[in-house]
């Protein structure tokens, strides 16, 4: 976990002090730097390129998962410390940047079409392009946008309608 | 939903979508052909479409960086909210560093400034202990030209700066309506560089002085706000600490990929990268005057890459500025740091009309004692220390290791007092040596990697310096080899059998060094073949020879053998050129860490440094008469160790380092009886020990904290709801926690009042410690509270008697008795269920075995004795516990298996055979078990990546003297 907050603690400070909007070059270069950094391809043993997205898409999912679930449980904060939050309104995080309620609603959709999740994954987790996406897929890019579109609905739909039911817990 | 279906309903979807809107409704009932149910399933997807068009466009890892940026929305307070004594007034504005309110202090009855620092701060703990610390001076800096900052707050995962509430408009608002008068100018830059004078004498840096900084309040007043603020935003210390090279990070305009102030007002020097100190604020001051004297700005430009380049290259048009006023923003705006004005106390001197070149600059501060805590300060105090000894006052910092050592990674200081080398996982990966200047806190390694195959549990073995400071000697693969800290390539000097556990170089080039699979052998510094100093002695039970070192008449040397047999295991005395079977084996010293001898300034008399328990203690030692002088003295706490590696080292000038046990992680983890995992409990931390509460829906722990490593504490998890609470808030250690048999308090022991006492805590109902128990023994850890609530069971720890068992009585006056008390090690006791039959550990035969004796009032009234005991375990037996039933105990042996041993307890105690359960994992940490005994709790070591920081300490003998 120390690397992960390192690694996004590096980015977050980034984002907390950008002045002009011409930061974007770096952004992509530190986002590189960090996921590099993050995944340690180094250490895996990779068969081709497409393999290596794969695994990586996977991995840093799992690192931002585990990451956001440990957050959420810290927050849920036990006992009354020295001084006490009365009367504060906390708002908790919308569903659409909820990872952990995201990563769960993907392990749904996985379980009735791998690999429109494994698009979500390899995109949203991977931050691989539509052409590298269908090179790792062996589809065609028209093919993974269309899957892209849909799997965003289904889980567009899927976490509107948990939050609707109150199912956060 | 079957797969087949959904496919149906995704080509459905590709198809509508090729379709124009207004057709797509007809296209969809002629293929869905009636099946209303998935047309509705088609259309519903589509209508989520246009939504989902934002949705996920930014990869996640992006999210979850701006998310800690933002600090999450769970920060959105109402007016009228509060925050303990304060009331939430209305939100003044949000800034880079987190979100500001106007609120009242209902307890003061004024209004403040609080600022709500992001979680992403929060939870960097490191930076929050720094914070911390930071914050207390920060808080000591009064100054009307200062904004004062009262405190720092926090709740419930939130934290608040307390400031003063500074209203008015700023000098940004200002430039922005145009340029101002000089007499303006000039008050406000008298005012301006006063707060920065006051508070750079007291050793606080802005590092982002800006206009949006700095307030004029009604009544004229200037006030400079955010002192000293950014600088726990920075990254590393040192920037070049990180030796992976890449392009992002040698970027000029990143600084560790974070841009740190405001390019606009940013030296030349932190555009660089470098690190800022006092002259940046100057620079920052000269930018203000001139934007001041202006009406416009100096350096800004379209993007931050343009500023940042226009400060570094651009030549401010000083026609713009006034005659008067010129030499001095001149002087400001020197790029080259070196050449710039340095203290702005005597800025007046520099509106002469006519400069002069020549004119001497103001000599530079003195530093107060209160800046020798920082690291750049000690720096100078290392300048100095070298040159001639300090004033007798210890100083003490941190530095941080680069890369990351994993538990016993091994450290050394150089005998100059200069370097500190320390074997650590760079990023790429692979295990280096480094070496660590400690006045310019340049760090570099000192090989491409570490030339050492993986052995002893992937630890990298302990190296040794040369006396001459030049050289270190080190195990690179099957051979002894000796580098130089200037560079070039290690000369090999002879092989190895096994593993160098340490070694020490003399004066006569002669090094000595420890093969674990033989004993100490002598080499020359030059290379040659070793001779056979001393051989592991297998009929006292001796397993290693190891960590030796050198005293003063270069011949002798101390070292230490470790033994089954802990009457044979400590620090021997060695010599040269002296057959194995002729060495002394007389033991010197009792210790199970390997010792370092430091000389002392004047001759003679020097310092053995050892652990004890985890104490870093001195004994002072003739080395000429080879005589121990007097008892030892505690030094340090919480210093860590591996086996029988201390972590700490010295030079022979009165630098000490050392670094504390936080490096072992657990992740606690559920087994079943068969070994198999069943669940794990919380994230991995340096757990040391845990207890179930009665009703097993709890788990107290004590750990070290993360946000000060030297520092334990227990914390409770709630195993229902996956929550963890703090529950003590000592500075000092805080551990081994008990439940009460109710369940509803907790028993720890606590060092607070410098030894360590048992207090009670409630564990639901937030109140007091009640101190419980005021033992005089060294060290107290409660062990088992009896069911019926009737007794505390514990062990104390002394010098004599080493660990006994103790019986603290509940109910009348609370007065401790010895139970178990002898010259052997007897621990862990725990009562059975139905309180008549004690389990214990005890070493009496010579290793730790595992007994139970029954626990009966003795013929003496209101004592209480142990019976006959019976041995239980065979072979070896540690950590007792019983089943709540009482029908079983279980043990841990001597080679890590989980034992289980049936026993019947109705009149006479009996117990079977001892049953062999599962091996537990390699470097276990012992928890606790479930009442059934179906499940256990372990802590299973978590992957190595530890970077508690060295403390370093100048000139440490002096802080023992003084005690």
């Amino acid at each position: 976990m120390p690397l992960v907050y390192k690694e996004l603690h590096r980015l977050a400070r980034h984002y907390m002090f950008r002045e002009s909007p011409g930061h974007t070059l770096q952004t992509s270069a530190l986002v590189n730097e960090a996921y590099l950094r993050l995944v340690d391809a180094k250490n895996v043993n990779f068969k081709n390129r497409a393999h290596f997205f794969g695994v990586s898409a996977q991995l840093m999912r799992q690192i931002l998962v585990d990451f956001a679930r440990s957050r959420r449980s810290q927050k849920r904060g036990g006992d009354a410390q020295v001084i006490s939050l009365e009367g504060a309104l906390m708002v908790s995080p919308a569903p659409r940047s909820d990872l952990v309620a995201l990563d769960d609603a993907l392990k749904t959709l996985a379980s009735i079409d791998p690999r429109r999740s494994r698009v979500v994954e390899l995109r949203f987790f991977g931050g691989l392009s539509v052409e590298e996406s269908a090179e790792v897929l062996r589809v065609s890019p028209e093919t993974v946008m269309h899957d892209w579109k849909l799997a965003k609905a289904w889980l567009l739909r899927d976490l509107s309608v948990a939050k609707g039911k109150g199912n956060d817990a | 939903m079957t797969p087949e279906y959904w496919e149906r309903v995704a080509q459905l979807h590709r198809a509508a979508l090729q379709h124009c809107e207004t057709e797509r409704s007809g296209f969809l009932s002629a293929a869905c052909g009636g099946d209303e149910e998935l047309r509705g399933e088609v259309e519903s997807l589509l209508a989520y479409d246009k939504d989902a068009n934002g949705f996920m466009e930014e990869p996640a890892l992006e999210m979850v960086a701006k998310q800690l940026a933002e600090g999450q929305a769970s920060h959105t307070h109402r007016s009228g909210a509060k925050l303990g004594y304060f009331e939430i007034l209305e939100p003044l504005g949000a800034g880079g560093m987190g979100e500001v309110y106007r609120a009242r202090d209902s307890r003061l009855n004024r209004e403040v400034a609080l600022k709500f620092l992001p979680s992403m701060f929060t939870d960097d703990v490191e930076r929050m202990a720094r914070f911390r610390r930071e914050a207390q001076v920060l808080a000591s800096l009064n100054h009307p030209n200062v904004g004062s900052i009262y405190g720092l707050e926090e709740a419930n995962g939130v934290t608040v700066l307390v400031l003063e509430l500074v209203e008015g408009p700023t000098l940004a608002d200002c430039i922005d309506r145009g340029a101002m008068p000089v007499q303006q100018v000039l008050e406000i830059a008298r005012q301006v560089s006063d707060a920065v004078a006051y508070a750079h004498e007291r050793g606080v840096t802005h590092r982002d002085l800006k206009p949006a900084n700095i307030k004029i309040t009604n009544d004229g007043t200037v006030k400079v706000l955010d002192f000293g603020l950014a600088k726990f935003l920075d990254g590393p210390e040192d920037p070049r600490s990180d030796s992976s090279v890449s392009p992002v990070f040698t970027h000029p305009i990143t600084l560790d990929g974070l841009i740190v102030g405001t390019p606009a007002y940013m030296s030349p020097e932190q555009a660089k990268g470098l690190p800022a100190d006092k002259r940046a604020d100057i620079w920052a001051f000269g930018v203000i005057l001139y934007e001041l004297l202006t009406g416009s700005h100096l350096f800004r430009r379209d993007t931050a890459s343009d500023t940042l380049a226009a400060v570094l290259k651009d030549e401010p048009d000083w026609n713009k500025l006034p005659q008067t006023v010129r030499s001095l923003v001149e002087r400001c705006l020197e790029k080259d740091r070196k050449r710039r004005l340095r203290d702005l106390g005597d800025m007046h001197l520099l509106l002469e009309t006519t400069p002069t070149p020549a004119r001497k600059m103001p000599v530079w501060v003195a530093w107060s004692a209160v800046a020798v805590l920082l690291v750049a300060a000690a720096c100078l105090a290392l300048l100095n220390f070298r040159h001639k000894p300090l004033a007798a006052t210890p100083v003490q910092f941190q530095i941080s290791p680069s890369g990351t050592m994993s538990h016993g990674d091994p450290f050394a200081l150089s005998p100059d007092g200069r370097h500190l080398a320390f074997a650590a996982t760079g990023s790429d990966g692979r295990v280096k040596l480094w070496v660590r200047d400690l006045e310019s806190l340049e760090v570099r390694s000192l090989s491409d990697s570490y030339p050492v195959s993986v052995i002893r549990n992937r630890v990298v073995p302990p190296f040794f310096w040369s006396p001459d400071s030049r050289f270190i000697g080190f195990q690179a693969g099957l051979k002894l080899a000796k580098i130089g800290i200037s560079g070039g390539p290690a000369q090999m000097l002879c092989d190895v059998d096994g593993t160098v556990v340490g070694g020490s170089w003399n004066r006569e080039d002669v090094i000595v060094f420890a093969e674990n699979t033989s004993g100490l052998k002598q080499v020359s510094a030059a290379g040659g073949v070793p001779t056979q100093l001393t051989r592991i002695d297998s009929s006292r039970k001796e397993v290693a020879h190891v960590l030796p070192s050198f005293l003063p008449d270069g011949n002798h040397f101390l070292y230490l053998r470790a033994s089954s047999n802990r009457e044979n295991s400590g620090v021997y005395v060695g010599a040269l050129n002296v057959r194995p079977e002729e060495q002394d084996s007389n033991r010197l010293l009792e210790t199970t860490s390997g010792p370092v001898y430091v000389p002392s300034s004047d001759s003679g008399v020097g310092q053995i440094l050892f652990l004890r328990q985890g104490t870093l203690m001195a004994q002072p030692f003739d080395g000429d008469r080879m005589k121990l002088l007097g008892d030892p003295v505690r030094v340090a706490a919480q210093v860590g160790s591996f086996i029988d590696y201390g972590f700490f080292s010295a030079s022979n000038n009165g630098v000490l380092a050392y670094r504390s046990s936080a490096g072992q992680n657990y992740q606690l983890t559920w087994f079943d009886r068969q070994g198999k995992i069943v669940g794990t409990v919380a994230e991995p931390g340096a757990y040391n020990s845990m207890a179930l509460s009665p009703n097993e829906k709890f788990l107290a722990v004590s750990r070290t904290n993360p946000e000060s490593t030297a520092n334990w504490d227990v914390w409770l998890l709630d195993l229902v709801r996956y929550t963890s609470t703090r529950f003590t808030y000592d500075q000092v250690r805080a551990t081994f926690p008990v439940w009460s048999a109710d369940g509803k308090s907790i028993v720890f022991g606590s060092m607070r009042s410098g030894k360590v006492h048992l207090y009670l805590k409630s564990a639901s109902v937030p109140g007091d410690e009640q101190l419980w128990l005021k033992s005089t023994d060294a060290d107290v850890y409660a062990t088992n509270w009896s069911r019926d609530g009737r007794f505390l069971l514990y062990t104390g720890e002394n010098q004599d008697t080493r660990s006994d068992l103790w019986l603290l009585p509940l109910q009348s006056d609370r007065r401790p008795s010895p139970l178990l008390r002898t010259k052997f090690n007897e621990s862990s006791g725990q009562f059975s269920p139905d309180g008549h039959w004690i389990a214990y550990t005890s070493d009496e035969s010579g290793r730790d075995e595992i007994y139970v004796a029954e626990f009966s009032s003795a013929s003496v009234e209101g004592a209480w004795e142990l019976g006959n005991k019976s041995l239980i375990s065979k072979g070896g037996g540690s950590s007792p516990k019983w089943r709540g039933d009482g029908r079983e105990l279980f043990y841990v042996a001597a080679d890590g298996s989980l034992m289980s041993v049936e026993v019947k307890t109705k009149k006479v105690f009996e117990a079977g055979a001892p049953k062999r359960l599962f091996q537990l994992p390699a470097g276990f940490l012992a928890g606790d078990i479930s009442a059934n005994g179906n499940r256990f709790l372990i802590g299973v070591p978590a992957a190595p990546g530890d970077t508690t920081p060295f403390t370093v300490v100048l000139n440490w003998p002096t802080a023992l003297e003084a005690r």
